[in-house]
């Protein structure tokens, strides 16, 4: 999948959102008038309504990047099978408008509502397409439990999520700035499994409402909360394994005093360098880890030798040189971080072969090595102006002397595609403005030139 | 059989599966991971220490063996395996010179090698998930007479966790640089520390420990070790 082409961006950013909008009211009235009110106004769709209204206000934060799902899925798979398409589109969008307008009260009401209208609105449009997929392919709505019902709600639940995971990464892309194909893997890999996870409790609601009416949201709802329960304090205790992780491998390096503040800089400059190169999302992910304990190795070395002032030994450069892989074989045995354990034992190869410990050459070194390198490189010359960070062997560079460093050092130190890639993010304003400024008089300077 | 009832089955049978899968499985998974995590990261100890590689999780072997004989609760068998693992991380603060000095340290050098045990007590309070382990971590070198440091606690005065932290802290000393493996040498070890039962070390504790590490040598069990750790 392709990224958006810019000449349509500007066009979209204007008008995506109230089109959205637009298409979901529009929906939503054809549908109304083409069925008899008897139809789309069942006892049990409202009943049902007050359910789904519950759990959209009781969300679940995944572990990635802020991302929340609720279990309101089942609900409106439910409802299209049951009851119809209309009452499904009311069941997925009041909730979510309701939801969205009344938590994350530390947002302005105005945003609260923009987003909340455009959320209701894309569930509608998701939940509206697959209620047109179910029925032309299963003709009642009582949903007899036949291998053909079954089948289309399957469909009508594949068809849901495509929908929505279409109409949100469009809005990602086009809001956040995030690369398209980026985040269309993160909602097929990360938010798609746990739906399909929760799908068999779609159809135990089925059977149950057929069973027992409307009372069947008694004996579902205990089921429900306690799956959501699960979900929450699996992704809870998830959280802080990783956080307990960070914080030890954080101040088990803070003993080396001028390697703190720059390891958490260094990770938010990794992550948005290898969003622009394109890295797979799951390795994204990591980079911040990756950049938190890339020096961890460095614990290995008697700080004698780091901090020396006069010309290093042999000796003392085989035991700085033992450093990366001294890292990797302590990260290798993290569970859930393994990838990161090789881009530390190779942070300090060179594409031209000169690097340690193995003088790897150009391809051989992962793309995730090479940006800790670039990255580790640009912040230990600059970042070393705050007081008790700097390194006692060399003096702190400026921004243009640094980017000039970088650029000398294209193609033999660093790999040229992460070099350009840096600087453009740099350019960008991604590290900070002040950063950005000098970046940018800095190229300006060189076109002048040539 | 109707294909309804085949549909109910097949429904229950995930949610059973959920249950099960949520309930039993992925705890036990994600405590796992998290022992597996802390084991690595005290590794960081072991990289800048000589001849310590694969000490940490001796302790902790040692240390859930004794609280288990001890009839510990789970939960405080755990802390006591946590922070067995990570009773020497503040080692990572003292000079490397100091850590991997060939003769005998000096009485000043003595004094900042002490140090270790605060240091890793203020390292483990700064991470909340495993802050209740500091204070075992900060008395895991008093001794029953009140002679040890850094408080000069005495006799029940040190908490039991600290109590079995300080045999096998001193018992995986007595093992640097040797073969881990090797049960004979793992015996000998005891015998070395034995005289300090009832002066350094609660005697009741010791025993315990005492009769662990024998069974294991006359059980021949040298495979033990790695089984549990593998």
């Amino acid at each position: 999948m392709r990224d958006i082409p810019p000449r349509w961006r500007d066009f979209l950013m204007r008008y995506y959102h109230h089109s959205i909008i637009l298409i979901a009211a529009g929906l939503a009235i054809g549908f109304m008038l083409s069925t008899p009110p008897a139809e789309w106004l069942p006892f049990g769709a409202i009943a049902i309504l007050l359910f789904a209204v519950v759990t959209e206000m009781l969300p679940v934060s995944l572990l990635h990047g802020g991302t929340q799902v609720t279990l309101g899925f089942p609900i409106v798979c439910t409802v299209i099978a049951m009851y119809g398409t209309v009452p499904a589109m009311a069941v997925d969008s009041l909730p979510t408008l309701l939801a969205g307008v009344l938590l994350n009260r530390s947002y302005p009401l105005r945003h609260r509502l923009r987003w909340g209208l455009f959320n209701a609105a894309q569930s509608a449009i998701s939940a509206g397409t697959a209620g047109v997929v179910y029925y032309s392919l299963s003709a009642s709505a009582a949903a007899l439990l036949t291998v053909q019902t079954l089948l289309a709600l399957t469909l009508a639940a594949a068809v849901y999520l495509v929908v929505n995971a279409l109409l949100v990464s469009v809005a990602g892309a086009l809001y956040h700035r995030e690369p398209l194909p980026n985040i269309w893997q993160h909602s097929l890999r990360i938010v798609m499994p746990t739906y399909i996870l929760v799908m068999p409790l779609s159809i135990l609601l089925i059977l149950l409402l057929r069973t027992y009416h409307v009372a069947g949201f008694a004996l579902v709802a205990v089921p429900f909360l306690a799956a959501r329960e699960c979900f929450r304090q699996r992704i809870q205790q998830i959280r802080n394994y990783r956080e307990t992780i960070r914080a030890l491998g954080l101040l088990v390096q803070h003993a080396h005093p001028y390697t703190s503040g720059h390891l958490q800089r260094a990770g938010r400059m990794a992550v948005s360098v290898a969003t622009r190169l394109g890295v797979p999302a799951r390795h994204i992910e990591l980079l911040p880890e990756a950049a938190v304990l890339h020096d961890l190795g460095k614990v290995g070395v008697d700080e004698a030798v780091l901090n020396k002032l006069t010309a290093l030994t042999d000796a003392d450069w085989q035991m700085i040189r033992s450093h990366p892989l001294k890292g990797a074989e302590v990260i290798g045995g993290i569970k859930h971080i393994e990838p990161v354990a090789l881009w530390i034992a190779l942070h300090h190869e060179r594409p031209d072969g000169k690097g340690y410990p193995f003088g790897l050459k150009l391809g051989e070194i992962p793309i995730e090595a090479q940006i800790i390198a670039v990255v580790d490189a640009f912040d230990a010359m600059v970042g070393d102006n705050e007081k008790g960070e700097q390194r006692p062997y060399r003096k702190p560079k400026t921004v243009p002397e640094a980017i000039a460093e970088l650029q000398k050092g294209a193609g033999t130190q660093f790999h040229p595609e992460v070099v350009r890639a840096f600087l453009d993010a740099l350019a960008a304003g991604d590290f900070g403005v002040e950063h950005a400024e000098q970046a940018i008089l800095v190229m300006a300077q060189k076109q002048a030139v040539a | 059989m109707s294909f309804t009832t085949f549909v109910y089955i097949v429904v229950m049978g995930s949610v059973a599966f959920l249950c099960y899968y949520a309930l039993l499985w992925l705890p036990r998974q994600i405590r796992r991971d998290y022992r597996q995590g802390l084991q690595a990261l005290a590794r960081t100890v072991e990289i800048r220490e000589h001849g310590t590689t694969g000490i940490a999780r001796l302790r902790a072997h040692y240390a859930v063996e004794i609280a288990r004989r001890m009839g510990l609760p789970a939960r405080a068998v755990q802390d006591v395996e946590f922070a067995a693992l990570l009773q020497e991380i503040g080692k990572v603060s003292i000079p490397y010179a100091i850590l991997n000095k060939e003769e005998p340290l000096t009485a000043d050098e003595q004094e900042v090698l002490k140090l270790h045990s605060v240091l890793s007590q203020r390292m483990v309070e700064q991470v909340p998930s495993l802050a209740r382990l500091a204070s075992f971590i900060r008395h895991h070198h008093e001794n029953w007479d009140g002679s040890g440091y850094p408080d000069g606690l005495q006799g029940e005065e040190i908490p039991l966790a600290s109590r079995i932290l300080h045999i096998v802290g001193d018992y995986a000393e007595a093992l640097r640089g040797k073969d881990l493996d090797n049960a004979e040498i793992r015996w000998q070890a005891v015998q070395q520390i034995e005289h300090s039962k009832g002066i350094h070390y609660d005697p009741r504790v010791f025993d315990v420990f005492r009769a662990i590490v024998q069974a294991e040598t006359f059980r021949q069990t040298n495979l033990f070790y790695h089984e549990r750790c593998a």
